[in-house]
């Protein structure tokens, strides 16, 4: 429960980190807001240390042999609101054992 | 390198799409080959008193001072042969499925006095003989995991050990809880070796979806409201690739799989992974002499899952190597990772574990662990923390960020 509530709160406080750094003035003000939430949420996460994992992903030894690549052009799209593609994967991972709950 | 095939565990594969190549019978690589269980005497003197010593990593003996190492395992039993030339599953004879009726107690006879001795396989593999002193030693493998295909001898001494958890808990002193305070000792630090599997793995993977690459951004709007617009080209993408991961690490110990960090605190132990795995040598119990070690008591069939996700994560993170120019993304609609051929080796990894049993006020308990690798020297700990303390501290925190909050937003209007 208490792991749940620190990570929402870290989390919470990079989501407001991010929109701040848009230098919208109003957003900076939020980020003060939930101060405290985030306080508690990096002081638990700095002692307990319940986010870490080994990065195998990028700390285990891969090579790739014989590349084939294919990139064929779909169309053109404008004013999208989101800074990501919707539904990307590509950094997703799967076999993390952590868990927090 | 003697070979055999038997009936030991085949791969479930049902994680990696389409997997088909590792069905059928394992080739096993039998690594206790000239092993021998019992006395196992100095090559010079006799003498059974044989340890690791950590500072040249070598075995030595504590009579005579005579020093020597086994062989560097993935050599040896040719472990490390070229992973594009792996197919179907190779396992290390140490890897191969558990029988439950395996007794974990096993006895031995004394070949010195004759006395039996009993050896719990659950914390180590040598025992001494209570009526003259030898040291007994188990090396030939039996069917309940306690014996591994190789060992990663300890490099890192207890003084640096105990160093480093000292200095990572001196930098979390503010919050921690008082009676952890008050009862912690890093001389209490064990060095444990701990059950993991290696694996390698050769696959053949095909990767496709659509990729986004970001021609403009721009502000949209008017000075109240704008927002941020972005234009970008779509592309349908594909990638096929041969892939060889190489000695992709997986705990074999269903205590230490178990990561629930509500529960306990092993993702600690994860953290501090990798290990230099390739440095590994041949098993021979006096290297565990003055250290404790865990039994393996998972299979492949419980293992495969697991390290088939991670090698397919491991694709998926490799690839984006080629994906450069798609910075908005890519959504891989079909991943398939056809798994040609994997290697399995159990191996004990050495640990510096300092343990603190915290007794929580609804009377439940929780194990915190500071853990030390003792190859790299890697730190990672949990500390417990000093709730009211934390809390009182984060309530005036936030007393200050919301006047702080308020006088922005005044000032900003």
């Amino acid at each position: 429960m208490i792991t749940n509530l620190a990570m929402m709160a870290a989390s919470a406080g990079h989501v407001l980190a991010a929109s701040g750094s848009d230098g919208d003035s109003s957003n900076f003000g939020l980020l003060f807001l939930a101060s405290g939430f985030v306080f508690y949420g990096l002081m638990y996460l700095r002692y307990r240390n319940a986010d870490k994992r080994q990065r195998y992903e990028s700390e285990t030894e891969a090579t790739l042999h014989n590349m084939q690549a294919e990139d064929q052009f779909v169309r053109s799209m404008k004013g999208l609101s989101n800074s990501r593609m919707a539904n990307a994967n590509n950094t997703e991972v799967r076999g993390v054992r952590r868990k927090f709950f | 390198m003697p070979q055999e095939s038997d009936g030991a565990a085949t791969s479930d594969s049902d994680l990696v799409d389409e997997s088909n190549s590792v069905d059928g019978v394992p080739t096993v690589v039998q690594t206790d080959s000239g092993s021998k269980d019992g006395l196992v005497k100095c090559a010079r003197c006799g003498a059974t008193e044989i340890a690791l010593n950590v500072a040249t990593g070598m075995l030595r003996c504590n009579f005579c001072r005579f020093e020597w190492s086994t062989d560097n395992a993935l050599k040896a039993f040719n472990l490390d042969g070229d992973i594009g030339e792996l197919s179907g599953l190779v396992v290390g004879s140490g890897a191969t499925e558990i029988i439950p009726s395996t007794a974990e107690v096993m006895t031995f006879k004394c070949s010195a006095c004759g006395a039996e001795v009993v050896i719990d396989t659950n914390n180590s593999t040598q025992a001494r003989c209570h009526w003259c002193r030898n040291t007994l030693s188990m090396n030939q493998q039996v069917d309940n995991g306690a014996v591994p295909d190789m060992i990663l001898p300890f490099s890192l001494p207890k003084e640096d050990a105990i160093a480093r958890i000292s200095a990572f808990v001196k930098k979390r002193t503010f919050f921690a809880h008082p009676k952890f305070r008050a009862e912690f000792n890093p001389e209490n630090v064990m060095g444990v070796y701990l059950p993991y599997m290696v694996v390698d793995v050769n696959a053949h993977a095909r990767l496709t979806g659509q990729g986004e690459h970001q021609t403009r951004s721009y502000t949209v709007g008017d000075d109240k409201n704008k927002q941020r617009r972005y234009d970008a080209d779509l592309y349908d993408v594909a990638r096929e690739f041969d892939i060889h991961v190489n000695d992709l690490t997986v705990e074999s110990s269903s205590d230490r799989l178990d990561q629930n960090t509500s529960k306990n605190s092993n993702n600690i132990i994860n953290s501090i992974m990798p290990f230099d795995v390739e440095k590994s040598v041949r098993y021979d119990s006096n290297y565990l002499a003055g250290f404790t070690s865990e039994r393996r008591d998972s299979d492949l069939k419980q293992l495969s899952p697991i390290a088939h996700t991670q090698a397919e994560d491991i694709t998926r993170y490799r690839v984006n190597e080629t994906l450069k120019q798609y910075d908005r993304g890519v959504r891989w609609d079909q991943q398939v990772v056809d798994v040609r051929g994997e290697r399995w080796v159990s191996a004990y990894l050495p640990v510096w574990l300092y343990s603190y049993q915290q007794r929580k006020s609804n009377g439940g308990t929780f194990l915190h662990y500071v853990a030390v690798n003792a190859r790299t020297g890697e730190t990672m700990g949990s500390v417990p923390i000093n709730q009211r303390k934390l809390l009182l501290v984060s309530a005036a925190v936030q007393v200050v960020g919301t006047i702080v909050a308020i006088v922005l937003t005044v000032l900003g209007k």
